[in-house]
């Protein structure tokens, strides 16, 4: 019933997919140990990113491996994709405040404070031409995320300069190349499409890597959001 | 002895922390060490001791942070902060810094006074850690000449180990809030790393928040 290529694909999908959604459950986990409104609030976001990732990893590969191009396809992954706008956005938001409270002057970065209501604004433009761009052309041709983010994106990267956190460094270096590795993903796709003949195992298999190590630096960084520690025997209390 | 403020932390500390002593809770990000000052600071204006809170943000923020945790803050203690206290802080004059604190202190001497600060961490990435330890040293052998309790708190994750031990060394009691993995899990645990008239605590312990008040259960593995 499947050929050997589908059962590769399933399997590889499969993974990416599990480490998605592991990097979102640990998000999830280490949101709900941490007390403090503008720390889980990064964790809250880090975790839906996971989880938008394993929705568009899967609205993306029946899509386009059963090649579905109808109006209610368009309509839906233009809200997915524009949602990742969204979230990014607000990943973003939240990790330049926590930068800015562990920068030891409390630096406002590109003031940052007004700045974010401008970029969210335009974030919020950029999700709405994304549906409609969809809509009119098809959600394949839809571009990944909004320019406006870029400004964020630097925000970031000052911000995190300046604050003397190791481990929000840490987070920041597995999210970038979470973010990194996804995105060349996407641009390879399109080359490797005039390289192999469509719904190659070889393509597929380079892309969904790719994929699955964007899965894994997503997974390092939800683990990176505070430093965890691992318990030696002698030190615990006995049973 | 003076009340932590958390019945379940004062039986674990016999009471609470030690007269004139200097305590030091260290922790990452987020886990809830502030909230430790937070407790000690408005059990000590229930009980009308001179409470001085030393913070590097605007009293504002430290304001909405301590809401998140059912305290009201009706009553305030008396705010050095970035902005909007009664004094202003400047992390690049420690002398001034210094002064300000001892002179606050000298003029409400008669009082029980508990001071809390979060300025540690930021110090720390300003200066050398030498500088620091000699700031610290001389601060908190001026603050013991009154009936005060010092409770600082510093970060885990954004200084070097040996730095952490070093401070820790300044220190009369130290409280450590930590995150540690088990299996799929993430364990928020307590331990009392030294504290001054006690014997050694190896044990750790969960804890939690809840609205006005932190839980806590010896860690059984």
């Amino acid at each position: 019933m499947f050929d050997s290529v589908s059962i590769v694909f399933f399997i590889l999908w499969v993974l990416v997919v599990g480490l998605f959604s592991y990097a979102a459950y640990w998000a999830f986990i280490i949101r709900k140990v941490l007390v403090t409104g503008l720390y889980r609030k990064q964790a809250l976001w880090a975790g839906i990113m996971g989880l938008y990732l394993v929705s568009l990893s899967t609205f993306l590969t029946i899509a386009l491996s059963l090649n579905l191009n109808t109006l209610p396809v368009n309509i839906l992954g233009g809200l997915l994709i524009s949602s990742g706008f969204i979230v990014l956005f607000a990943w973003i938001d939240s990790t330049v405040r926590v930068a800015r409270r562990s920068d030891p002057l409390l630096r406002d970065t590109l003031r940052w404070s007004r700045l974010r209501y401008f970029i969210g604004l335009v974030t919020l433009f950029g999700a709405i031409s994304a549906v409609l761009t969809s809509i009119n052309s098809g959600f394949a041709l839809v571009a990944p995320f909004g320019g406006a983010l870029f400004f964020g994106a630097i925000a970031l990267l000052i911000s995190a300069r300046r604050s003397g956190d190791t481990t929000l460094r840490r987070h920041l270096k597995w999210m970038g190349l979470a973010i990194a590795m996804l995105w060349l993903a996407s641009q390879l796709s399109g080359v490797l499409f005039r390289i192999f003949p469509a719904g190659s195992l070889a393509s597929e298999a380079i892309t969904y890597s790719l994929v699955a190590v964007g899965g894994f630096c997503l997974y390092r960084s939800a683990r990176s959001l505070v430093p965890l520690g691992h318990l030696s025997l002698p030190d615990v209390s006995p049973t | 002895m003076l009340s932590t403020g958390l019945d379940e932390l004062d039986k674990l500390l016999k009471g609470g922390y030690p007269d004139k002593s200097a305590i030091l809770v260290v922790g990452p990000p987020g886990i809830g060490k502030e909230a430790l000052g937070y407790w000690f600071i408005q059990n000590g204006l229930n009980r009308e001791d001179f409470c001085l809170y030393v913070t590097r943000l605007a009293v504002s923020e430290v304001l909405q942070d301590i809401r998140a945790f059912g305290i009201n803050g009706q009553s305030t203690p008396v705010w050095f902060a970035r902005d909007g206290g009664q004094t202003k802080v400047d992390l690049n004059d420690l002398p001034g810094l210094s002064f300000s604190v001892k002179e606050t202190l000298r003029r409400n001497g008669e009082r029980p006074i508990r001071v809390v600060t979060d300025v540690l961490s930021s110090l720390l990435m300003l200066n050398s850690p030498e500088v620091i330890y000699r700031y610290v040293s001389q601060l908190l052998s001026d603050v013991k000449q009154y009936n005060a309790v010092f409770l600082a708190t510093i970060e885990d994750g954004m200084h070097q180990p040996q730095v952490l031990a070093a401070m820790q060394q300044l220190f009369d009691g130290v409280v450590e809030l930590r995150l540690y993995e088990e299996g799929v899990k993430a364990l928020p645990l307590l331990r009392i790393r030294k504290m001054r008239g006690m014997p050694p605590e190896p044990e750790y312990y969960n804890f939690s928040f809840s609205h006005r008040k932190m839980e806590i259960k010896a860690y059984v593995r």
